[in-house]
């Protein structure tokens, strides 16, 4: 379990002292070794049934780690995520050595900080892993070294040092309180006291996960980006803050919550899916259309907490399951879009989406994977979007809460009009003073393979869904 | 003789001191300073929380200067980015750099 977590650090050494030319061999090894490591944590889960491994650093603070179904699925989607990107990262970087030999330590730095959230078990390990990625992220962003990345660099430090401050205090007040940074040890005693400090993690995690009116920094940050940058800052990044807000709330935060509270945090989301799938539609870049789609699925994650508090267990398990299957749908189809954007803008030689004229004839499949991942994005059946999005709907209806199924339905409208704004530049006649590079066959798989496991998800979503049941701490 | 209830009340006031600094100055140093301050701010209520300065846990004292290495990781690292966003002709100053 400690390998796991030790080997993409390892490797960012590796990287980091290696000459160039080596980088990318050490890469792949490493990517097949850290497969290779978690696949006895599956195996275990699978056969028996359970799973619950643990490492503690003392008794008296509660630090340590911890791998249980949640943070087993987020794993191994982050390394499928990882792997993918990173194998696209070199043909991205083909022809540009230089980037792609700094790209990979930041690379590996930004796999073991996820990896850290998804097994830490207490807020100051949490506080630690969050600080690195945001320092991983920073330099990722800036790493094309031009004026407007490190405009968005800037922007997106400033963000998520605030964010974090927020969570550091919050996590100071409940360990001045119950004397231990384990959550999951002080839930059986939180009381109202605990109030003050779980707000604060809240707006600092909400912050840090681009909900708005607190997204401003993720549109420059996402779609200033080399494409496979964007690609791993938008389908994990965004999440790990998520996936922290979600287990708090889940591991009893929600018992303290009131109602009114988590109404507003639905209603915030609710503006998101709006407000970020109008601003997408009104993009004229294409990476920037894709970073305010973010803002857009960002706030389906939010319609958890009205669902969450004071609800039926059923309720709350299908509201629980809906977003789970949502980031996972999300993070499939967003690396996805940005990979084969990535694409698109290469043989196109520029982000506008007016350039995109005639793209349709020059490079289908790239094209097609963007609409595949759009399939997702907009909830058709049988995809990931649509298999979360009908959890969300079930839960919506049984708890009476029906105001927030209008804002599923405009938001999968505002999805669609986005996506095929891109879909019907790219089939009318390109100008003749357009011109198209050749982009190499193997530089559409990483997105097809991506773009059809979102669209597929909604066939074998029982499946994470399974093993995070399975490897639930009894 | 300084007592936890002074630690926490001081960090309190630094923390607060910090989060206003950079809600009202838009200069990335200045933010800068002003997170420098708050996080400092928070480390000290953490400090409090385990009883007088004299019995602080080592694991806890540990921790404290751990968040005392990240902040300065992030000071540097702030430092390094805004040293090349002013090489490519930036202004450190937000404001005045889209009025340019």
């Amino acid at each position: 379990m400690l390998s796991v977590l030790l080997v993409p650090f390892l490797l960012l050494a590796l990287t980091a002292l290696a000459p160039s030319r080596w980088r990318f061999a050490l890469t792949l090894a490493g990517m097949a070794l850290l497969w290779v490591l978690l696949w006895p944590l599956l195996a275990t889960l699978i056969s028996e049934g359970r799973l619950s491994a643990e490492i503690r650093w003392g008794d008296t603070l509660g630090l340590g780690l911890r791998v249980d179904g949640l943070a087993l699925v987020f794993m191994l989607l982050t390394a499928l995520i990882c792997t993918l990107g990173g194998l696209q990262a070199r043909v991205y970087f083909a022809d540009q050595a230089d980037f792609l030999g700094r790209f990979i330590p930041l690379f590996w730095g930004l796999w073991g900080g996820l990896n850290a959230v998804w097994m830490a078990r207490d807020l100051f390990t949490l506080y630690l892993s969050m600080e690195w990625l945001a320092c991983c992220a920073t330099l990722l962003i800036s790493l094309r070294g031009e004026k407007a990345s490190l405009a968005a660099a800037l922007r997106y430090l400033q963000a998520v040092l605030l964010g974090t401050l927020a969570f550091l205090l919050g996590a100071a007040l409940l360990f001045i309180e119950y004397g231990s940074f384990a959550f999951i040890d002080i839930q059986q005693q939180l009381d109202q006291q605990a109030r003050p400090a779980l707000i604060l993690i809240t707006v600092g995690l909400i912050y840090r996960a681009a909900l708005f009116p607190l997204h401003s920094w993720l549109p420059p940050a996402h779609g200033s980006s080399h494409a496979p940058v964007s690609a791993l800052l938008s389908a994990m990044v965004t999440k790990a803050s998520f996936y922290i807000l979600m287990r708090i709330w889940l591991e009893g935060g929600h018992q303290l919550a009131s109602p009114v509270f988590a109404q507003f945090l639905g209603t915030l989301g609710a503006i998101a899916i709006l407000w970020g799938g109008w601003q997408a539609w009104r993009q004229t870049q294409l990476k920037m259309l894709i970073a305010y789609s973010s803002v857009n699925q960002i706030g389906y994650f939010f319609l958890l907490f009205p669902l969450l508090v004071n609800s039926h267990p059923v309720v709350q398990d299908l509201a629980r399951n809906g977003v789970i299957l949502q980031i996972i749908s999300h993070a499939l189809a967003k690396a996805a879009l940005f990979l084969a954007a990535g694409n698109l803008i290469m043989a196109c030689g520029s982000d506008r989406i007016q350039g995109l004229s005639g793209v349709s004839r020059y490079l289908p499949l790239s094209l097609f994977s963007f609409g595949l991942a759009g399939v997702s994005l907009m909830g058709l059946p049988p995809s990931g979007g649509f298999a979360a999005k009908w959890s969300l709907l079930q839960a919506m209806i049984l708890s009476g809460q029906w105001w927030w199924v209008m804002v599923l339905v405009v938001g999968g409208l505002l999805s669609a009009a986005y996506i095929f704004q891109v879909f019907r530049q790219s089939f009318l006649p390109c100008t003749a003073q357009q011109s198209f590079t050749n982009t190499p066959l193997y530089s559409d798989l990483a997105p097809f393979v991506l773009a059809l496991l979102a669209v597929s998800l909604g066939l074998f979503a029982i499946w994470p869904l399974t093993l995070i049941e399975m490897g639930a701490v009894q | 003789m300084i007592t936890s209830l002074d630690i926490s009340q001081t960090g309190a006031l630094l923390c607060a001191l910090g989060v206003l600094g950079f809600v009202l100055h838009p200069q990335y140093l200045r933010r800068l300073l002003a997170f420098n301050l708050a996080s400092l701010g928070s480390l000290m209520i953490l400090a409090a929380g385990s009883g007088p300065v004299t019995h602080l846990e080592t694991a806890l004292l540990g921790l404290i200067v751990l968040g005392m290495l990240v902040i300065l990781v992030i000071n540097a690292l702030t430092l390094h980015i805004l040293r090349q966003w002013q090489a490519q002709g930036g202004h450190s100053h937000p404001d005045k750099e889209q009025t340019h």
